[in-house]
């Protein structure tokens, strides 16, 4: 089975430590979470998984062909419209042609009645464009290209509740499909929620979980804001 | 390697020509600033019988000072506009994807190139008479070859990590003082300018435009050796996050 590995990592800046032996691990078919408060060094993780970053110590052994990061930052070209967008991420994204028939064949399988939404978008400019409206297109049609690990670093912020749904739904379709996905984000709920494992960014360490109650007794806490709170001053401690 | 992985920076090129076609403002001032700056200058100096004046020694400069500002504010300042955007960090951070990126990029600013200068051929040259087939390509030829001339400094200025507003600046500092520096060297035969002129992009593209790409084999020989440095510099050195983010 196809699986990225991250043992004994060590990541630092200048002479703050964001990494101390912090393990990982990720199989295909799966969806896991990462949480960690801000400035934790979720960013720099991926960074380090996708090698944009060095690390300065461990090993990372990746068995999936294709990997595909959708970082925070999405800015697309103003004057140009969705579709010239699509087609300028699939030039990147993928080694063979992503269509729009394509995209919207898997997206409306992963979650009906979608594909309206997303044609009324593709026609748009990306000026007249939302940024939910930018992170709900960008994160679908990345899952439509031809990849085996997604990861994506907080696809829900700034997304209303009906795209987070929609989103969140076509991660799960993907995955049924035997694609990994590696997703960050804030909110504990939604990650406990849908995600099959997710880990805990604490104390330099990747702290790996399977359900909200080991989570919450992890840390001692009766609510999981309280065990992420309690987590994250750890952290910070 | 398949067809479709060829096709890319062809594909990457297109987009970038039609996003380059829909802002106007830029496309119209790199092409119209010149043809008005060579009219009002032939204006306020040329007398009547100076247009019998063969029409490259009149406009040598203006080509030359055309193909920078396409280097420089074209192939160079889109790079880093795309880096400062994030759009390089989001897509752009593997080779495969360096290589796609950067021959769009080239190619998309090879075809800019042509169309500034042929823009400028066709507002200028009815000025001095009939316009030639052949003299038109020739005068291709020669600009282009001065595009690639000014994309070694403009793709080795993408590596100084700055940001937009910084590298505009200094995107218009090197092209005033290269033009500057040009046009000081016309009028003057002081050997430290002469020393200075030998370091100037400027006036070596001057001088291909007069002299011609056959007479100048050695310099355009130099010219795509070092430019094929340049490029192979900026893959390999390629700056992916913006310089405003904390990575």
């Amino acid at each position: 089975m196809k699986r990225l590995v991250v043992s004994s990592l060590d990541v630092r800046y200048a002479n703050r430590i964001l990494f101390n032996k912090a393990s990982f691990k990720i199989e295909a078919g799966s969806l896991s979470g990462l949480l960690g408060p801000n400035g934790s060094g979720k960013t720099t993780f991926f960074d380090v998984v996708c090698l944009l970053k060095k690390m300065d110590g461990g090993e990372i052994h990746n068995s999936f062909s294709t990997l595909l990061y959708l970082s925070q930052v999405v800015n697309t070209p103003p004057v140009l419209r969705m579709f010239d967008v699509f087609n300028m991420m699939m030039l990147f994204c993928s080694d063979t042609r992503v269509t729009q028939k394509h995209a919207l064949g898997k997206i409306e399988k992963w979650s009906p009645g979608i594909a309206e939404r997303y044609c009324e978008i593709w026609k748009k400019k990306s000026s007249l464009c939302s940024y939910g409206e930018k992170r709900w297109f960008f994160t679908l049609s990345l899952l439509s290209a031809h990849a085996d690990l997604v990861i994506l670093d907080e696809p829900t912020a700034g997304v209303d509740p009906e795209f987070r749904y929609h989103i969140w739904k076509c991660l799960e379709g993907a995955v049924a499909e035997g694609v990994a996905v590696l997703v960050s984000s804030h909110n504990v709920d939604e990650i406990v929620t849908h995600c099959d494992d997710f880990y805990m960014l604490s104390q330099q360490r990747l702290n790996r979980f399977t359900g909200a109650e080991s989570f919450m007794s992890a840390y001692g806490a009766k609510s999981l804001d309280e065990a992420f709170i309690r987590a994250a001053s750890h952290a910070k401690g | 390697m398949n067809g479709y992985l060829l096709f890319k920076p062809i594909v990457l090129a297109t987009l970038f020509i039609k996003e380059q076609v829909k802002e106007p403002v830029a496309l119209f001032w790199i092409v119209i600033s010149p043809v008005v700056m060579f009219y009002l200058i032939n204006y306020a100096k040329l007398p009547e019988g100076k247009l019998s004046y063969k029409y490259l020694d009149i406009t040598s400069w203006f080509y030359a000072f055309v193909s920078s500002s396409v280097a420089l504010f074209g192939l160079a300042f889109y790079i880093v506009g795309r880096r400062e955007s994030g759009f390089l960090r989001s897509f752009v951070y593997t080779r495969s994807t360096k290589v796609i990126f950067l021959s769009g990029q080239f190619l998309a600013y090879s075809f800019m190139s042509v169309i500034y200068c042929s823009a400028f051929y066709g507002l200028t040259r009815f000025y001095f008479g009939v316009m030639g087939f052949s003299e038109f390509a020739t005068i291709v030829g020669r600009f282009y070859i001065c595009f690639l001339l000014f994309s070694i400094p403009s793709l080795l200025l993408t590596l100084i990590p700055m940001g937009f507003q910084n590298a505009n600046t200094v995107f218009s500092i090197v092209s005033f003082v290269m033009l500057a520096l040009g046009v000081v060297s016309i009028s003057s035969s002081h050997p430290v300018l002469e020393v200075v002129s030998f370091f100037n992009p400027m006036w070596w593209a001057n001088q291909i435009m007069l002299v011609g790409v056959a007479d100048g084999l050695l310099v355009v020989m130099f010219v795509g050796v070092l430019f094929v440095f340049s490029l192979w510099m900026t893959y390999r050195f390629l700056l992916i996050n913006p310089v405003w983010s904390r990575y």
